[in-house]
């Protein structure tokens, strides 16, 4: 359990998987609805109590689930939850009496129960893995079935608390590093996906910001498609992406090579010399060292050491760790130096 | 406002930070921000100079997106007009006024309840108003079953595509054999 929150290891930052020269990680999201109870937006305590219930039961049921009431974890705990994408930011709002997580061993299953529905089931794998998360999200989902009725209309499909989540309630989610592109001012493409029913956001979902040149992929829409014809679109466009930045950085090393050079080598000194390292510099400078090793520059380095340091760089996480809720922006600041520092060392 | 500095001048640079879902926001008179920025304060705020140069940007939920639609919906069809807004979902209790205002329903009833709404919206958001793909097996075992063997026709197409005919001859025998348990079912 202390593991959960200490260990800087998850599945998107683990820089394993399919493609992990450009995919961080890949997800499966499926909201569900259970039939008997309102959801979330109008529970009443005891319907919330209810579905809590037939969360645990389900752990209780089915070994390697763990159950965790998000009323019993600290502010600090479900940031770093956050942080390790296990948990939405709205999910770690407010006192969480009747907000459950639900967790497989290894954290590459989670379910977070009572958000906007009643279940968000999500799965995740590093690099690309979509078929492969939809296979296991499905089984999961049948399980959960096999004891309790959805809320389920032959005409809508799964029905949940927003309508643009309706039908299959899926979505397929691809974390991409796409600094090339980034570089060489070719993100406009991005722009260009709403168009074609995909979603593009920061690093930490809906409203947030790209930093470190880390970008989500999403599909938008969830009526009228089948699961299978969703992923397949989604990774289709990804894999054109995935195309266009490695391309980018082939042209980079054969037209800028030394320039290229210059700045990874630069971010990797900054973050080794560094003594005060923001999170948004630590973050910027990762994705060009990430760059550097992934495009064979910076030699002595994987992908999974440097891939490593964005847990360890998160606000939530120095705090828990610097075991002192008063730490000021400064001091983390400075811890974050002293602890990249250490890992690079 | 007034700049949260000086107090004196009104704040007329906004800036908003979201990490990690929190929030951080500043609101400077121009005279203090530039201080701030030539004394290296704020440097994260800085960095976002750039994108932010148009000061802030309204907040935009999809609430508000899908609460939006919903003005265009009555004027263009009358007969969506039948629901009183304040009369309310028999199951959950939430209301027509409700239901603009989140964007989002209560619970499994309110799509039959303001099912009047329901096509027009979902078209506009999905472009399609019929699901296609899984369905759960307690409760809907005939469509259940139906779902499973397009799905298994398609995979076949693409084996015959392929040309790997050892798995399509796989597929074809699956297909022959859930569509027997159907007809069984049925007779």
């Amino acid at each position: 359990m202390a593991d959960l929150f200490t260990s800087t290891i998850s599945p998107w930052s683990s820089g394993k998987g399919e493609q992990a020269d450009v995919v961080l990680c890949s997800r499966i999201r499926l909201a569900r609805n259970f039939a008997p109870y309102p959801f979330p937006l109008k529970a009443t305590e005891e319907s919330s109590q209810k579905v809590l219930d037939i969360m645990k039961d389900f752990c209780q049921k089915h070994e390697g689930y763990r159950f965790l009431s998000l009323g019993e974890l600290s502010p600090l705990q479900k940031r770093v939850l956050v942080e390790k994408h296990l948990i939405s930011p709205e999910h770690a709002q407010g006192d969480g009496k009747y907000k459950g997580l639900v967790l497989d061993d290894e954290a590459t299953v989670s379910i977070m129960v009572n958000e906007e529905d009643h279940l968000r089931l999500q799965c995740f794998a590093p690099g690309m893995d979509l078929m492969g998360l939809w296979d296991k999200a499905d089984k999961l989902d049948d399980l959960i079935e096999a004891d309790n009725e959805y809320a389920f209309d032959e005409q809508y499909g799964y029905l949940t608390c927003c309508p643009t989540n309706l039908g299959n309630g899926l979505r397929g989610s691809v974390m991409m590093h796409l600094p090339a592109l980034s570089l060489s001012g070719q993100l406009g493409v991005l722009n260009q996906l709403g168009n074609i029913g995909m979603t593009v956001r920061g690093l930490y979902g809906e409203g947030s910001e790209a930093i470190g040149d880390l970008y989500q992929i999403s599909n938008q829409l969830t009526l009228g498609q089948s699961e299978n014809d969703i992923l397949t679109n989604l990774y289709g466009v990804n894999q054109q992406l995935i195309r266009e930045e490695r391309n980018a950085r082939d042209y980079l090393l054969e037209h800028n090579r030394v320039q290229l050079e210059d700045r990874c080598w630069r971010a990797l000194g900054t973050l080794t010399h560094a003594r005060y390292l923001s999170s948004r510099e630590a973050l910027s400078l990762i994705s060009l060292v990430r760059l550097g090793v992934a495009v064979g520059i910076i030699g002595h380095l994987t992908l999974e050491a440097v891939s490593n340091l964005y847990m360890l760089v998160q606000p939530g996480y120095l705090q828990l760790i610097a075991k002192n809720n008063d730490i000021n922006e400064t001091e983390r600041d400075l811890l974050r130096a002293k602890q990249v520092k250490e890992y690079l060392a | 406002m007034y700049c949260e500095v000086c107090k004196k001048n009104p704040a007329t640079i906004h800036y908003t930070k979201v990490v990690n879902g929190l929030k951080e926001e500043k609101h400077l008179c121009e005279e203090c921000a530039a201080k701030l920025k030539q004394n290296g304060e704020f440097a994260d705020f800085w960095q976002l100079d750039n994108k932010t140069k148009f000061g802030l940007l309204p907040d935009f939920s999809m609430a508000d997106f899908i609460g939006g639609f919903f003005n265009n919906i009555g004027q263009n069809q009358g007969y969506v007009q039948q629901i009183n807004q304040n009369s309310a979902c028999p199951l959950c209790g939430m209301t027509l006024a409700e239901f603009r205002r989140e964007g989002r329903v209560g619970c499994k009833e309110c799509y039959r309840f303001f099912g009047d709404y329901m096509p027009s919206l979902l078209r506009r958001i999905h472009g399609s108003t019929v699901h296609s793909g899984k369905v759960p097996k307690v409760g809907h075992a005939k469509l259940s079953a139906k779902r499973q063997i397009d799905d298994l026709r398609e995979k076949l197409k693409l084996a015959v595509a392929n040309e790997d005919f050892e798995k399509a001859v796989e597929l074809r025998d699956q297909i022959r054999e859930l569509e027997k348990q159907e007809n069984e079912k049925e007779a």
